[in-house]
């Protein structure tokens, strides 16, 4: 009986469906948006290396990616030596014109921006792996490198942080 | 929904979830999911904040599809991606280094083990000759049986210093008139080892040393020689050994052959051979087969023969007294006592003059023992000269087995390093992650 071989990795489709979610996550830890395209760049281009590298039983493909985005993101942090800047304050474009602006919705999407904006990094992180990549507690896990229970409690602990700076 | 009951966490070690904080988070990716859940705010601020997530945009796509090389169609995508991006594999990086360091490593340990280690036995383009010592003893290289072996015998060259280098040549030329050879023959080599042994001055010879260049001196010498013949050639050997020693003005002392079956056997012959003839016996001994061990020792018996010479010479004085007595002597009695001395002289002559006759004999007559051997048909070590398939596979083996000594050789090499090296890595990416971490911290 042959031995299964490893699943290969679809990297084309990992880039299609996870360049927009890993980009709105870079932002939240960097701070701006041209930084950001950098570091989803070099993100990619990291992981296109280590393809090959890739073990599933380790964890999913969105989950290993989303670490080394992490991992690039907090070396540009380092490498500029700056703190991230709340989202609301780098005036990135939200929208590209195809709907309607809503003057309530976009005063509605400031106030969250700001308040997204002023939690701790860490909290900041988890909102973003949260709501803008959609991983799960599993996932946040192993891309902060820690256990499911502990993410599950920052998760919580970052949920009412913003619940309170949005009331 | 478990409970959390883990506390081994990497960090700190965090409280337990309530049930209702756990029922939360399950809204949560409930909500996130897009399913009706109970709690309207978590509902409305997951719709909120969802709206409100950076957006990448049709420039920014466009931005980081063009930095990547790729196209949105689908079609050519994957080649379009691959374009661009950095292969990886084992041949950049981290991986390149150390496969590069690895051959280099290899390659230099295999060399290493084939210059040094190649003392093997046998034929094969890896035998190395003995490359001599201080002593006469010679290892000769693997000459045809019947050649003309004074072209081909390796001989030990003494120089002025007494060092010795072993040389396997061509043409030994044996000419007394090449003043400018420095090799000696094997009765020099001795006389010239016996001669440092004893302290005295080493010169340069300028062609053969026979006896005569050690006048004055008594040199009792004996030589060891083994020579290979081939199969079945034992018998015709030991024919010529006697014809050989019979024409050096020597005798067999003393013989015994054994032969086996299939033409193999073993023979070991006693040798006393005139002196001055060493030199040209041992080479028509050698052309007989093969040389395959030769040893030469030397004692200088000058000192026993001059004790025995003065002695017969106290002896002659003695008589010559007496006799010079007997003729003044005037009684009977006298003459009785003095005949009586004369005669005990005569005895002390007689036996002086045999140890004086029997330390130059062994001087005179240097003694041989020859050992031959007949390898059987079919003996692997049976070395003819001739290079066959046999020999091909012999050298090929002992090649492979040179490269496995030079990895194994660079691998002991390279682990000390390899350990040394991944113990600091693992260090190091401690010591960055613990770094990313406190970036968020700051």
């Amino acid at each position: 009986m042959a031995r299964p071989r490893r699943p290969t990795l679809q990297f084309d489709a990992l880039y299609r469906e996870s360049r927009a979610d890993l980009f709105a996550y870079v932002v939240s830890v960097v701070g701006d948006r041209a930084t950001a395209e950098d570091v989803v760049a070099i993100s990619f281009e990291r992981a296109y290396s280590k393809r090959r590298a890739f073990n599933p039983s380790r964890g999913t493909p969105r989950q290993w990616l989303f670490g080394i985005a992490r991992n690039a993101a907090l070396d540009e942090l380092r490498k500029r030596s700056r703190r991230a800047t709340p989202v609301a304050d780098a005036g990135m474009h939200v929208a590209d014109g195809a709907h309607a602006h809503d003057a309530a919705g976009d005063e509605r999407a400031d106030a969250i921006r700001a308040a997204i904006g002023g939690l701790h990094p860490r909290d900041r992180e988890l909102i973003a792996l949260k709501f803008f990549a959609g991983l799960s507690n599993e996932e946040i896990a192993g891309t902060l490198g820690i256990t499911e229970g502990n993410a599950r409690v920052r998760m919580h602990r970052a949920l009412t942080a913003l619940r309170e700076a949005c009331a | 929904m478990s409970l959390l009951h883990r506390t081994d966490d990497r960090h700190d070690d965090l409280p337990e979830l309530t049930p209702e904080q756990l029922a939360e988070l399950d809204a949560l990716d409930a909500a996130l999911l897009g399913d009706e859940i109970a709690d309207d705010a978590l509902a409305t601020l997951v719709r909120d904040v969802r709206a409100a997530a950076p957006e990448l945009g049709t420039e920014g796509t466009q931005t980081l599809n063009d930095r990547l090389g790729v196209t949105l169609d689908p079609a050519a995508g994957r080649k379009a991606l691959r374009s661009r991006l950095r292969p990886g594999g084992l041949l950049h990086g981290p991986g390149a280094v150390a496969a590069t360091m690895l051959v280099v490593v290899a390659l230099g340990g295999g060399a290493f083990v084939l210059t040094t280690g190649g003392s093997e036995s046998g034929g094969g383009v890896l035998q190395s000759l003995n490359t001599g010592d201080d002593s006469a003893d010679q290892a000769a290289s693997a000459p045809s049986a019947g050649s003309a072996m004074p072209e081909e015998r390796a001989e030990t060259v003494l120089d002025a210093g007494g060092a010795s280098s072993s040389d396997s040549s061509a043409a030994v030329e044996r000419d007394s008139a090449a003043p400018s050879s420095q090799r000696l023959t094997p009765s020099a080599e001795i006389d010239q080892f016996s001669n440092r042994l004893q302290g005295a001055t080493v010169t340069t010879p300028r062609g053969p040393v026979d006896a005569d260049r050690t006048a004055g001196r008594a040199v009792e010498r004996s030589v060891d020689l083994t020579v290979r013949v081939k199969n079945g050639g034992l018998p015709d050997a030991g024919r010529k050994v006697a014809s050989i020693t019979r024409r050096s003005n020597g005798y067999v002392a003393s013989s015994e052959m054994n032969l086996g079956a299939a033409g193999a056997g073993t023979a070991t012959f006693v040798l006393r051979v005139d002196s001055p003839k060493l030199d040209e016996t041992i080479d028509r001994l050698s052309g007989l087969g093969t040389v395959t061990g030769q040893s030469a020792l030397s004692q200088d018996i000058t000192g026993t023969l001059d004790s025995a010479k003065q002695q017969l010479a106290d002896a002659r004085k003695a008589r010559e007294a007496l006799l010079k007595a007997l003729s003044k002597a005037t009684t009977e009695g006298e003459i009785a006592s003095l005949r009586a001395r004369i005669a005990a002289n005569r005895r002390e002559l007689a036996r002086f003059d045999a140890g004086v006759r029997r330390v130059e004999r062994r001087a005179d007559l240097t003694t041989i023992t020859l050992s031959m051997d007949a390898p059987a048909k079919g003996d692997p070590t049976a070395d003819d000269g001739s290079w066959s398939l046999g020999d091909a596979a012999d050298d090929a083996w002992s090649a492979l087995r040179a490269i496995l000594g030079g990895l194994l050789v660079a691998a002991a090499v390279i682990a000390p390093f390899a350990l040394i090296g991944g113990a600091g890595y693992a260090v190091w990416s401690r010591r960055r992650r613990a770094a990313r971490e406190r970036t968020l911290d700051t």
